[in-house]
């Protein structure tokens, strides 16, 4: 093999890139107000015993947290919906929440698992003492070898990406970069408008009650779910799960809706035909698989009583 | 569905180009053996050991037809039965089973989907053309099973190919050599697919998803056809480019599978002389060829070419949608080769407007083909009033913005290289040019780029 001056090239190839990363990121201005670091902080300073709910945007654009304080009378409310978290991202924060801030109930949003982490739950975990990966693998120590190494992988493959990635510096320098962006990313989001005419994206009673489980096999979710209820017992959290309303594949459905059929109903917010049809309205949506404001407010006071339970006990 | 993790790749470039240079010259394909089985290994689990068995068979069935002791017939329909089946048992329209990739995603390494093993068609494919190629005496049997082996799961080939005959690939695993010129043209190869793929395909696919999910009806849904035919044709080829690429660090060339600039083509038989190259051909040799044997006359010539393109589309999956988008590609060709569109006077006009009714008509094919059903499409475009969703090409723009540029790049390098391939084209470029070009193409995918792996919706099939 005669190689020695191709790894000379890739050496210098190499180092003229890191040091244009490098160059580009110093460039960059600083977060004057880091919304993670703000949210951190909120975190950080929240009381044992609080409530949490957690899942994707759909979450973030569902569940109004101040609508709620109100109504229990009850300021340790908060909204932890990141875009694009999946089951696998949702179970991780539970697990760090119930570690750290021993909550008194965790509201987890049942999706399907994506090994893939989403960038605001890096960012977030970046400013706060959150070991993602530590988490990550101990909520898959009933998988094979094999898909941990691939699982691992993966994560691993994401965060480099995000580190080397220069798509929000460029942002920064070139002034477009907003913190609006940055809290569309984690918490509570209210959007306004609607600009979608059909309910054809929300889920039905029939559907939730039709799809049953095929195998007795235990899956990936029920380890992940089975995991956070030994947790929440040594720490005295209370886990529930709730399905989303919307759903922008059909496929989910069949994932998500048997797991949720097999949990016991105090282990989840079970929606009743009532709150199905008077959620099911065209003007609730922002987009096919978002609540605007008013669907947000809709949602939320209509989850008042099946988690009132949860506030008063 | 999967995403080729970045990082699993490197790993096994790395692996790879250690293990080639520990082994000494005649024992280096052993080393693209190994590494071949263990990636894959970590890719299908041990499924890997049911298609360990079949490639066996392949081999000991190559010497049973080479002393004439056997069918052919028979032994190809029995090498066929795995995939029939995985196509039969095969649940979901495939654009909705592509687009939820994520989820369950290692739901394919359990037993349950035996069948389901990424690759197996092209490793179908490839044994056939193998069994088939000993039969009509273009090569003897290859005696060392593992060589077989290495050719029907060679790692960089088997997820889409290009498929290759075993004629062409085992020499090479023969003479596996590392040197200055093939690592450079590997990396050119592995860049220009990666900003292809990370850039262009997946930013046209990130819109393509919200303008399915919005309510974009009438002739404004055809702007989706138009945006799958440029998305295929991103995402297919930018994934060839890259494991090209890969190969070509060991010094072994994969066959080219896209025409450069096909998606400009000024008719359909244009088209498909571009598209998708190595599997047509496959289909001409051993399809097209054998049942047109039995017509002498040629009388039935465009009913075999017809039926040809009609397994085509059923390989991809079985339903009446996409039986529907086989027999329209037929009768397309069918009816350009009645007509013969090169007859037509002024061909520079003629090569314009048959730009813009090819890529009119490829939009309807495109659409038939992702779409669950006819009734869903017809209502759609026919029944719904025209509506196109305003805040949605408002809001990405800038996405729409960087699909273009990138795209003009792509474009503006093909124009250049003409017939060649992008590694050989960028040879013929000083030094300076070609950094110039890395840089450039590293910083877009760092800036531009939306996710870390390189993926393809045809290991779907």
């Amino acid at each position: 093999m005669k190689t020695k001056k191709t790894f000379i090239k890739l050496i210098i190839f190499g180092a003229i890139l890191f040091f244009t990363i490098l160059l580009i990121k110093k460039t960059s201005p600083p977060d004057t107000d880091n919304y993670f670091v703000s949210i951190a902080d909120e975190i950080s300073n929240s009381k044992e015993g609080s409530y949490y709910f957690i899942g994707s945007s759909r979450v973030q654009k569902s569940i109004n947290p101040e609508l709620l304080k109100v109504h229990f009378d009850n300021e340790n409310i908060y909204n932890m919906g990141i875009s694009a978290s999946t089951f696998l991202s949702n179970c991780a924060l539970a697990e760090f929440l119930i570690i750290n801030k021993k909550p008194k109930v965790l509201f987890i949003e049942l999706s399907p698992i994506l090994p893939e982490l989403p960038e605001g739950l890096l960012k977030f975990s970046d400013e706060v003492d959150f070991d993602v990966f530590r988490s990550i693998n101990s909520l898959n120590k009933h998988e094979s070898i094999h898909q941990k190494i691939l699982i691992n992988l993966n994560q691993l493959n994401n965060y480099t990406f995000s580190k080397i990635s220069l798509k929000d510096d460029l942002k920064k320098i070139l002034g477009l970069k907003d913190q609006q962006s940055n809290k569309r990313a984690m918490g509570f989001v209210s959007l306004k408008g609607n600009s979608f005419n059909s309910t054809s994206k929300f889920i039905t009673y029939r559907e939730i009650n039709s799809f049953q489980r095929k195998s007795n096999k235990s899956n990936s979710h029920e380890n992940y779910i089975n995991h956070l209820l030994e947790l929440g017992i040594k720490k005295n959290t209370k886990i529930v799960f709730f399905l989303p309303i919307t759903y922008q594949r059909e496929k989910e459905k069949s994932i998500t809706v048997p797991i949720f059929n097999m949990l016991s109903d105090s282990l989840k917010i079970k929606y009743s035909e009532k709150f199905i049809a008077e959620i099911t309205k065209a003007k609730y949506l922002s987009d096919s698989n978002h609540f605007n404001n008013i669907g947000a407010e809709k949602y939320t006071e209509l989850l008042y009583p099946l988690i009132e339970s949860y506030f008063t006990n | 569905m999967v995403e080729f993790n970045l990082l699993l790749i490197i790993i096994y470039i790395i692996c790879s180009i250690a293990l080639v240079a520990f082994f000494p010259k005649e024992h280096k394909w052993k080393a693209l053996l190994i590494t071949s089985l263990v990636f894959y290994f970590l890719l299908v689990g041990y499924k890997i050991l049911f298609l360990i068995l079949l490639s066996f068979i392949i081999y000991r069935l190559s010497f049973i037809i080479y002393q004439n002791h056997f069918k052919i017939k028979i032994i190809i329909l029995a090498i066929l039965i795995p995939l029939i089946i995985s196509k039969i048992t095969n649940t979901g329209f495939h654009f909705e089973n592509y687009s939820s990739k994520d989820i369950q995603s290692l739901e394919w390494l359990k037993w349950s989907f035996t069948f389901k093993v990424i690759g197996l068609s092209y490793f179908t494919f490839n044994g056939i053309s193998y069994l088939m190629d000993i039969k009509r005496k273009y090569m003897e049997p290859e005696k060392n099973f593992f060589l077989v082996l290495l050719y029907l799961i060679y790692f960089p080939a088997i997820f889409s190919g290009p498929l290759h005959r075993a004629k062409y690939l085992i020499p090479q695993f023969k003479n596996i050599t590392i040197s200055d010129l093939s690592i450079s043209k590997g990396m050119r190869l592995i860049l220009w697919g990666l900003f292809k793929n990370v850039v262009i395909a997946q930013r046209i696919f990130f819109l393509l998803n919200k303008l399915l999910n919005s309510e974009i009806s009438g002739y404004y849904y055809f702007v989706l056809g138009l945006l799958f035919f440029f998305y295929l044709y991103t995402n297919f080829s930018s994934f060839i480019d890259f494991f090209q690429g890969i190969s070509q660090i060991f010094g072994i060339q994969l066959k080219s599978n896209f025409r450069n600039r096909v998606y400009f083509s000024s008719s359909r038989q244009e088209f498909w002389k571009g598209w998708h190259i190595t599997l047509n051909e496959w289909f001409r040799d051993y399809f097209f060829f054998v049942i047109a044997k039995h017509d002498k006359k040629r009388k039935y010539t465009n009913f075999l070419l017809l039926i040809t393109f009609v397994l085509i589309a059923l390989w991809h999956e079985l339903t009446t949608t996409l039986l529907i988008w086989g027999i329209l590609n037929g009768l397309w060709i069918i009816f350009e080769k009645k007509i013969d569109l090169t007859k037509l006077p002024y061909p520079k006009l003629r090569n314009s407007l048959g730009l813009i009714y090819h890529l009119l008509f490829s939009c309807i094919l495109a659409l038939i083909f992702i779409s669950p059903n006819l009734i869903y499409l017809i209502e759609k475009i026919f029944i719904t009033p025209p509506f196109i969703p305003i805040e949605i090409t408002h809001k990405y723009l800038t996405n729409i913005a960087i699909i273009l540029f990138s795209f003009i790049i792509m474009d503006y390098h093909y124009s250049k290289a003409k017939n060649e391939r992008f590694d050989n084209y960028l040879h013929k470029k000083t030094m300076l040019n070609r950094w110039f070009i890395y840089i450039k193409l590293v910083m877009i995918i760092l800036i531009f780029g939306l996710s870390p792996g390189v993926d393809n919706y045809y290991t779907l099939f």
